[in-house]
């Protein structure tokens, strides 16, 4: 087997360019590093030092983005297993002779990575466990020569990193010879075990190759052995392949601009129609639809096509789209369709009801997830929504709307690897208050900004006698409470409320507060 | 068929033959009507009272029609002020009893007013509560026409303004076509209007004598396509049920006085005192 290791630049070749000057290496402690950054002669002004706490979860999304483009050079290609992998491995079996030699090979792939303003160490050998010793630990002798004939600092830097775009080569077989003289570190053993070589004097691997392994068990434990096998290629090691989802684009190019509108919706119905039977096939169907239409001038016109449940039915998807379209108007000949399929999920069958025949059909969930789409699309996602509630005492922050169907652009790939985990399409029962409410507790109608009143009221700080709104005089029969509220000192300000349910004489129902801290009343609630 | 629809004339003369002959007819247009509902429509469910569904002709109220809940107060005003009169709450209560066979309750709310902690208090699921909230009268009218039209819709409840007969027909005809109940919760001034619902109540609060929080509401059955109207009931909120002795009020002893959420702190030593 033959492997690939390109190695990223970001924190080991800057640890490779500035060991020289200032002898800042990856792993170091932060003060050390900031202290020889100091010191360091091409240290110019203090300004320029520039700190940034370290983000492995980004660091590996990027890593991820490289492993897929690399896709391009080797069918498989695997992130390395390691709590925060630097490296990138590709099975490149017989790729070698399609691209004129695996040197050239390698060079394509550090040319590749030079036009992203990055700088690799690639190696090809026959296991994945030489190729990363050789990236990571092979000296750079030639680099070591030039500098030095360069003299100057940058004349050093530009030789290391021509070093290190050299595509380093094992030839098949000698694995052994090029492992003989890297430190044990190469074999990506833990810290505590290379620490515990070094002091038994074991400085390279051709000294512990020849340990009877007997020994190296009983001292070390397994891995030692392990992955010396796996380096020298007596013990297999699997890349795990990343799996890319296929991007579901299809594109309809327009011989002649057109603007007419039933030529734009037949291509767009042909397009939802190629859309669904691709995704049918795969037992998939649309969570989400982006239709692009490019005009012969000006800004492309996009919109988004959401789904409360996947769906593969032309029928269905079509005429969201449809709903979608009627609201969009074309100002230019368009010369260019496209439909891309942002997120998707697996298909839901149902058997049908054989047996039943007039019974009751009320509570379908296909039709409800058909009047959803429907309303979300041409209403906006927010218009149709799940009320959730949360444990806030304030009225107005004890309730919050959730959209039922998403329509926001995001990767599809993503979406769908949260798929695997969780029911995106359906928001999980709405987290309850640990006090249930009870009935007529509270109005049915809250208002969205509390009504300002006038209030008569008996004794300053009593509930009141009689109000007026809307233009018209209440005076009232009953009042319950008060029901304090006092909450929200982390917002803006305190909120400090005395509540009151109050009938008028006729028998309507209130809900009236008197801001404490004003004196001020308002009204909140209808119970309608 | 057509001879038994037609009235003899002589027992026409009859006033006991004349009402026998009016309440055969109203059978006939009733099993006519019938054809009309999809499957799983006409049938009757409760309206989650009992005293309520004795009032009503069948019994309770009928799926995939309109039933028209009109707030009426005995104070001069407004509409705005006969919202206030709880004939929300009836037709949300029998939303409620709508949901008990399945499917998703859809509430129209327009004005962003619906306040769901109070909807879930009288017993609706959340999860299978949707809330729409158009931006216009237009979009509103759109949306209640697709929801009665989902057979996955139990029943849609929304408060309005007004409508005109052309709409309201087609809200009809949507109701039908699903078996979805529309519950309609309208001001006073809708009285006067022409219907194509299927019932129609007038809900008038009453004043109450006693300071209990329980609410005494006048229940008139106003317009009915089977059976006679102007029949009036009177009904308390929260009914109790059988075997329950209350809701549970929590009474009017709600805690005024300041609750220290943080243990107080033992009091500072005044060295000034100590010195003195």
């Amino acid at each position: 087997m033959t492997a690939y290791c390109p190695r990223l630049t970001s924190a080991a070749a800057s640890g490779w360019l500035r060991e020289r000057p200032s002898g800042i290496r990856p792993g170091m402690p932060l003060a050390e590093a900031t202290a020889l950054a100091m010191r360091a002669e091409d240290f110019q002004s203090q300004a320029e030092l520039h700190l940034e706490a370290a983000d492995s979860w980004n660091a590996r999304r990027e890593l991820e983005a490289l492993a897929d483009n690399c896709l391009r050079f080797a069918p498989t290609v695997g992130i390395e297993e390691a709590p925060e992998p630097d490296s990138l491995l590709l099975d490149v079996t017989g790729i070698g002779s399609l691209c004129g030699g695996e040197e050239t090979l390698a060079r394509q792939i550090v040319a590749d990575f030079r036009a992203r303003r990055l700088t690799v160490r690639v190696a090809i050998a026959d296991t994945p466990g030489t190729a990363w010793a050789m990236t990571h630990f092979a000296p750079l002798e030639c680099a070591a020569g030039r500098a030095d004939e360069a003299g100057g600092v940058e004349g050093n830097e530009t030789a290391i990193l021509t070093a290190l775009a050299e595509p380093l080569l094992v030839p098949a077989g000698e694995s052994a010879l090029a492992l003989a003289s890297l430190p044990p570190a190469a074999l990506r053993l833990p810290s505590e075990t290379c620490l515990l070589l070094t002091e038994l004097g074991i400085w390279q691997i051709e000294q512990l190759a020849v340990l009877r392994r007997e020994t190296l068990l009983a001292r070390f434990g397994p891995l030692v052995l392990l992955r010396l096998d796996q380096a020298l290629g007596a013990a297999a090691e699997a890349i795990v392949a990343r799996v890319v989802p296929p991007e579901w684009t299809f594109e309809w190019l327009l011989e002649h601009p057109t603007g007419r509108r039933e030529m734009i919706e037949w291509v767009v119905e042909q397009l939802v129609a190629r859309v669904c039977v691709a995704l049918a096939g795969q037992r998939r169907g649309v969570l989400r639809l982006a239709c692009r239409f490019t005009p012969e001038r000006g800004a492309a016109v996009e919109f988004i096509v959401g789904l409360y449940r996947p769906s593969a039915s032309e029928r269905h998807v079509g005429e969201l789209v449809r709903l979608k379209l009627e609201t969009v108007r074309f100002r230019e000949p368009l010369t260019a369709v496209r439909c891309e399929v942002l997120a998707l999920g697996m298909l839901e069958f149902q058997q049908r009801e054989f047996l039943v025949g007039n019974e009751t059909s009320c509570g379908d969930p296909l039709a409800l997830a058909t009047l959803v789409d429907r309303l979300s699309n041409r209403l906006g996602a927010q218009g149709v929504s799940r009320p959730w509630l949360l444990a806030g005492a304030q009225p107005e922050f004890a309730c919050q709307y959730h959209p039922v169907v998403s329509l926001q652009k995001k990767r599809a790939r993503r979406t769908e690897a949260a798929r695997g985990k969780k029911k995106p399409t359906k928001p999980a029962a709405p987290q309850r208050e640990s006090r249930t409410p009870q009935p007529g507790d509270r109005p049915l109608w809250l208002e969205p900004e509390p009504t300002s009143l006038a209030v008569v009221s008996v004794v300053p700080e009593g509930p009141p006698l009689m109000f007026r709104v809307h233009g018209s005089e209440h005076r009232i029969a009953h009042t319950w409470g008060p029901e304090r509220i006092e909450t929200g000192w982390w917002r803006s300000r305190c909120v400090r409320r005395d509540y009151y349910q109050v009938e008028t004489r006729e028998g309507l129902r209130y809900w009236l507060f008197r801001e404490l801290n004003t004196g001020r009343w308002y009204l909140h609630g209808t119970f309608v | 068929m057509t001879t038994s629809l037609l009235p003899d004339r002589e027992r026409l003369s009859d006033a006991a033959g004349r009402a026998e002959i009016v309440a055969a007819l109203a059978e006939q247009v009733r099993s006519l009507e019938g054809e009309r509902f999809a499957s799983g429509a006409g049938e009757t469910i409760s309206t989650g009272l009992a005293a309520l569904d004795r009032l009503l002709p069948d019994g309770g109220l009928r799926r995939g029609t309109l039933v028209e809940w009109l707030g009426e107060t005995a104070a001069r005003g407004s509409d705005r002020a006969a919202a206030a009169s709880g004939a929300g709450t009836l037709a949300l209560i029998a939303a409620c009893s709508a949901l008990e066979t399945g499917g998703a309750l859809v509430v129209l709310d327009r004005t962003r007013r619906f306040y769901p902690p109070a909807a879930l208090a009288w017993g609706i699921p959340l999860d299978r509560l949707i809330v729409v909230q158009p931006s216009s009268v237009a979009e509103e009218a759109w949306a209640v026409d697709q929801s009665l039209r989902s057979r996955g819709v139990a029943a849609v409840w929304l408060p309005l303004e007004t409508a005109s007969e052309h709409t309201l027909r087609r809200w009809q005809l949507a109701a039908e076509s699903s078996g979805v109940l529309g519950l309609l919760v309208r001001g006073a001034c809708a009285r006067s209007e022409p219907s194509w619902a299927e019932l129609r109540l007038g809900v008038q609060p009453l004043s109450k004598t006693t300071a209990e929080r329980t609410r005494r509401l006048r229940v008139e059955l106003l317009r009915t396509r089977s059976g006679a109207a102007g029949r009036t009931i009177e009904v308390e909120l929260p009914a109790r049920k059988a075997g329950q002795e209350s809701w549970g009020w929590r009474g009017a002893s709600h805690e005024t006085s300041t609750l220290h959420l943080a243990s107080s702190m033992a009091p500072a030593t005044n060295r000034r005192a100590r010195r003195a």
